[in-house]
């Protein structure tokens, strides 16, 4: 048991940045298909972090970088409770934790772009929190455990009770990844009225901490999707990795297909879903199991 | 009531192809006052205009943008033939209106998907630009250029533009209209975009004469501005031109002007085409200019103005250009009073400014 | 079976999930974005690829220097004042990075030997500056021989103002009702273009003997021989004076000999030889 935890954990970390970076190439490569271009390589996110790491190191404040590594640190390690099969409620508050961290490294470099992209960051937060815990406990509520292990475990697919869940989970994915319509925050490209909003201020090795952790940050989402399908077979394990795969590039297309909305949309649409699919779904899990 | 707080907005900013600085003071996320401050890329390009001659004037003149350096070209030729008292051929007249209109196609294209792109929708920016592409590249076949296009001289054109040549440009033209329709559609009908459209930065009729709004601002606030109608000015009489009217005054009808006016612009095209005579394109100037002359010309962003003085030789005495932006300045501070700063964008960019035209 | 009813379940919750949106106005661009997946980039992977330029593509100035007298007019016509001639050092320069392509200097140059190149000057970290080595004074050949002033030989001169319209720099002044000719010495710069356009070889650099015209033999009045005229109208179209009509389909050939300079540009021009002086 414990074996098999580490050696996932020693997966997480090794491979996590591997996949993610690969995804977020491959990302930019159907971006720029959608948009009739050639687009980059896709080994171009990697050349991009190598070289934010050879960048010049400079910061507003001391304290920046320090809020910036907590935060590195807390994405990595919900991963890895993720991944060693621990609590999803403790994944989730250490997540929110990190998410908090970048926050206050934002509001620590004192510019009014990081300051408004961190406000909106928090209503962002706001707007997807309560669907992420209604997935924890919809899990819960199926399974009869908050822990991955026991949720991996099981000999049913949970997709079909939790469905409205599993659409909720996605529709917030949206604002966790950060794509239109919803990257008010920050935006992969940088064009918008708050510059690039929360990163406005983190430069070279910062930078390139944050989009690793953005990489660790995104595996482990897509891992919440795949955790709708296991079933303990093969079959379930293939469905799941194929269609969190799909979810991904899902977004990718909802991302070309939308403009970027205003928080107030957000927050209205993320806590409709919420309450309209998962209680309506919670109540129907609590009515049958 | 938040505090106060004060975001710089420019003047470089990656909504703004062109340096303009505004302070935006905010409280929470609205905007309560936008203070402008324009004068990062004056480049005294009126006084060069006094020490180059005539014929090298017009390099210099259409140099002040990039986007409708042909409407500044014609806009200054057509003052200082004004001043000699001469009138360019038929055919080069023909052949300006064209090219004119093609830029407004271009520019109104370009502007387009900057807009998309201020709102954050980057897959239109760039379908908008790829359309776009095929509109330069008739430019560089037909001309040479594809930005400055320097075909424009005192007394016609330098070079004639074969009809063979002119036939194709309309076939493609008329092609691209189904193109560009699949695109303007998006803008008019899909919800997102709508949502950040709509009743945004409304601009009522009597504000935007009173600001003196030119150009589309002007006539998406449903006032029936277009020196294209008012002066007889290129052939544009001959083409029984309408100007396009919007009543809604908000950032949506400011686009849909422009969409409706891309359409309008390759109808005056292909009209053109239809009637346009034979014959020389280039006539004998006299080589030396006297007296003084006002031009006004509807560029893609509205009325410009021109005026030409001449100092009895080859050279000017005074040239003097004013562009629509500067114009429309007034309008878009007014509209930001009171805007979300999510809006800020969309505020600025639908006045279309063209800031190295403002500073010349 | 389970199975297959997950799949269903998937794919019409799927299908809800797209259309719920598209109903409510969202989705608009879905189908130029799928479609586009499957169409071929619009970009160009340049400068790996290269671009097809235009015909009529402005790149960069280029030179023919045989051809070059070091007359200066492109110098003069350059707005930017890119181009520097050194007529006595045979020496003609180009700042690359100043030259704004408008080809001015490719439309004044007498001896048409600058042409406007398609491709562009490739970026460089300096200021590309090319200098072109050409003809001296004393190596070219000059038109007529000589390196004078510009002179005309008024025995011969018709005033027919041939000269005039030729001239790149708008140094002569003709008037053929006051028969007067007269050359801006200042402006004048010496390219010879209006030597090779005098029909009666009057025109030529002091110093030289002016070559000897040819007389057209005859009485001295232009006639036509109506029976070989194909009233093609080359004539009036080349007569500098204007004093040809013809009119193709009413057969007419007329010549008014007052306004005539007997000239004999016609009589060349003419493709059947029908004209006589």
């Amino acid at each position: 048991m414990i074996v098999k935890a580490v050696i996932s954990i020693i997966a997480y970390l090794v491979l996590a940045p591997l996949v993610g970076g690969l995804l977020a190439g491959l990302e930019r490569k159907l971006s720029a298909k959608m948009q009739r271009r050639v687009g980059p390589p896709v080994l171009q996110p990697f050349y991009d972090v190598f070289k934010l790491f050879e960048k010049e190191k400079m910061a507003p404040t001391r304290f920046q970088d320090f809020y910036v590594l907590i935060f590195v640190v807390f994405v990595i390690a919900s991963g890895l409770l993720f991944f060693a099969g621990g609590d999803l409620l403790l994944v989730i508050f250490t997540l929110t934790i990190a998410t908090a961290f970048l926050i206050v490294a934002a509001y620590s470099s004192n510019s009014p772009y990081a300051e408004v992209g961190a406000e909106r960051e928090l209503l962002a937060m706001m707007a997807y929190e309560p669907m992420v815990l209604l997935t924890a406990i919809g899990f819960y509520m199926y399974h009869g455990s908050f822990n991955v292990r026991d949720i991996l475990a099981s000999d049913t697919m949970c997709l079909l009770p939790m469905l409205g869940i599993f659409v909720g989970w996605i529709f917030i994915l949206t604002l966790k990844f950060r794509k239109s319509p919803f990257d008010l925050s920050m935006s992969h490209h940088a064009h918008q009225e708050l510059v690039r909003g929360l990163t406005t201020e983190f430069v070279g090795r910062t930078m390139g901490l944050i989009e690793i952790s953005h990489w660790y940050e995104n595996v482990f989402l897509l891992g919440f999707v795949f955790l709708f399908f296991a079933n303990g077979t093969a079959w379930g394990w293939v469905i799941g990795i194929v269609v969190a795969i799909l979810t991904y590039f899902v977004e990718v297309f909802i991302d070309n297909t939308f403009a970027r909305m205003k928080w107030q949309f957000a927050f209205k649409a993320s806590w409709i879903i919420a309450i309209v699919l998962g209680m309506v779904n919670i109540f129907v899990l609590y009515l049958c199991y | 009531m938040g505090k106060r707080t004060i975001i710089p907005f420019g003047p470089q900013h990656p909504v703004l192809p062109e340096p303009i600085h505004l302070d935006l003071v905010l409280e929470d996320e609205t905007v309560v006052e936008a203070i402008p401050s324009i004068g990062y890329i004056h480049r005294g390009l009126e006084k060069l205009c006094e020490i180059k001659d005539f014929n090298q004037m017009v390099y210099v003149i259409e140099r002040i943008c990039g986007i409708c350096s042909f409407g500044h070209g014609w806009g200054a030729v057509a003052s200082m033939e004004g001043a000699m008292g001469v009138q360019a051929p038929e055919r080069a007249e023909y052949l300006r209106t064209i090219l004119h209109e093609l830029g407004r196609v271009h520019s109104h294209l370009l502007w387009l998907g900057l807009l998309a792109d201020g709102f954050g929708f980057e897959s239109l920016f760039n379908h908008c630009w790829r359309i776009r592409e095929t509109v330069l590249d008739l430019f560089e076949k037909n001309t040479g250029g594809r930005v400055i296009f320097s075909i424009c001289k005192v007394g016609g054109m330098r070079k004639d533009i074969s009809n063979e040549n002119l036939k194709e440009m309309k076939e493609v033209l008329e092609g691209l209209k189904a193109e560009i329709k699949e695109i303007t559609d998006v803008f008019i009908n899909d919800a997102s975009v709508q949502n950040r459209m709509v009743g945004v930065g409304v601009l009522t009729k009597e504000e935007a004469e009173e600001l003196c709004a030119v150009g589309p601002v002007a006539r998406a606030s449903g006032v029936p501005q277009d020196i294209r109608m008012t002066d007889n000015h290129g052939v544009y009489g001959k083409l029984g031109f309408e100007p396009v009217l919007e009543e809604a005054g908000d950032c949506m009808a400011r686009t849909v002007v422009r969409i409706r006016e891309v359409f309008q612009s390759i109808d005056l095209i292909s009209a053109a085409i239809d009637q346009i005579p034979d014959g020389p394109v280039d006539m004998k100037v006299p080589n030396k200019i006297e007296g003084e002359y006002i031009t006004r010309m509807e560029q893609p962003r509205g009325e410009a103005f021109y005026y030409a003085k001449g100092a009895g030789t080859k050279f000017l005495k005074r040239m003097r250009v004013r562009t629509p932006t500067n114009m429309n300045i007034p309008a878009m501070v007014k509209t930001l009073a009171g805007a979300d700063l999510a809006d800020v964008p969309m505020l600025v960019l639908t006045i279309d400014p063209c800031i190295s035209c403002t500073e010349r | 079976m389970s199975k297959l009813v997950i799949l269903i379940v998937i794919v019409v919750a799927a299908l809800v999930c797209l259309a719920v949106p598209y109903l409510l106005g969202f989705f608009k661009f879905s189908k130029t974005i799928l479609g586009s997946m499957f169409k071929k980039p619009s970009t160009l992977m340049y400068p790996v690829k290269p671009r097809e330029w235009q015909e009529r593509t402005r790149g960069a100035v280029g030179i023919n220097a045989d051809d070059c007298i070091g007359c200066g007019m492109c110098a003069r016509a350059c707005p930017t004042n890119a181009i520097e001639v050194d007529k006595n050092g045979g020496e003609w320069t180009i700042q690359r990075m100043q030259c704004i392509q408008c080809s001015a200097c490719v439309d004044c140059c007498p001896k048409d030997c600058l042409t406007m190149e398609n491709l562009y000057t490739i970026p460089d970290v300096v200021k590309v500056v090319d200098t072109v080595e050409i003809p001296t004074k004393k190596a070219a050949a000059a038109p007529a021989g000589g390196d004078g002033d510009l002179e005309c030989d008024k025995e011969t001169c018709v005033y027919c103002g041939l000269c005039a319209k030729a001239c790149p720099a708008d140094a002569l002044t003709v008037d053929r009702k006051e028969k007067t000719w007269e050359v801006d010495k200042e402006a004048c710069v010496k390219c010879g273009a209006c030597i090779d356009k005098c029909p009666k070889k009057s025109l030529s650099f002091g110093g030289a003997a002016p070559a000897a015209a040819e007389e057209p033999s005859g009485d001295g009045t232009l006639k036509c021989d109506l029976e070989e005229c194909v009233y093609c109208g080359l004539c009036a179209k080349n007569c500098p004076a204007e004093a040809l009509t013809v009119d193709r389909k009413e057969k007419v050939w007329e010549v008014d000999d007052e306004a005539c300079v007997k000239c004999g540009v016609c009589v060349d021009k003419c493709p059947k030889k029908c004209l006589t002086l």
